[in-house]
């Protein structure tokens, strides 16, 4: 590994902490000091973690099924356990949105769509300089990170838009 | 089942979904959930609508 990629491994890890720490100031300034969910949603938040549990497992048991039988592995070693990563958290954040268990009763959706947009735009100048570099040899590199990344912020926008235009009117 | 005896008291308190959720402290969803049947509430949940419409446990929630 030479210098280059370590530096950028770094300012990967700053930017990453910054990022989430921008999450907690946002996400705390929404909720103050509040309890942060429901009875109801916290019920359904456990159901969805059991979910994607099971979805990280069946993305494991799929790739290891899929390499053993064309034998010849698609990821770099170890990725596939970070695409699973994400794999769950797409599953937590698409689910406990449809379910309205993603946002406390203090919190203000619409306020999230755009730190979403911002994430997701985040990830697309990575997304376009790693594009030529994300397969070699046939097999997914540590490149196709910020792809996931997007895809995943992406499918969460996409069902926060959806729970936002489809909300089901007060009944009075 | 629908719970229409908490749809009827609240409406009587002239409340939205949206008050009485902030009244009790819980979102809109889990307010329209419990009225439509599609939730059963935790007792401290219960007492805690029963007091904010000034109801008995009886009167909302015993079927």
């Amino acid at each position: 590994m030479n210098s280059e990629y370590n530096l950028g491994v770094l300012v990967g890890i700053v930017v990453g902490i910054i990022v989430v720490a921008a999450c907690l100031w946002w996400n705390k300034k929404q909720n103050g000091t509040r309890a942060e969910f429901d009875e109801r949603q916290r019920l359904i938040r456990g159901e969805i973690f059991q979910h994607a549990f099971f979805a990280v497992t069946a993305w494991n048991l799929l790739y290891w099924a899929i390499g053993t039988v064309v034998n010849h592995p698609f990821m770099v070693d170890g990725l596939s356990g970070l695409v699973g990563l994400f794999v769950g958290v797409a599953v937590i954040g698409v689910e406990s949105i449809l379910r309205d268990a993603f946002f406390s009763a203090s919190s203000r959706p619409k306020s999230y769509v755009f730190l979403y947009i911002a994430v997701l735009l985040s990830q697309i100048p990575s997304t376009v300089i790693n594009w030529p570099e994300m397969v070699q040899g046939g097999v997914l590199t540590y490149k196709a990170m910020p792809l996931v990344s997007a895809v995943t912020f992406l499918l969460i926008l996409l069902a926060l838009v959806v729970k936002l235009t489809r909300r089901e009117p007060e009944e009075d | 089942m629908k719970n229409l005896k908490l749809k009827s008291a609240r409406a009587a308190k002239d409340l939205s979904q949206q008050e009485l959720a902030d009244l009790v402290g819980v979102s809109r969803q889990t307010i329209s959930s419990i009225e439509k049947g599609d939730y059963n509430p935790t007792i401290r949940l219960c007492v805690a609508i029963c007091k904010a419409l000034d109801r008995t446990l009886d009167e909302l929630f015993w079927e």
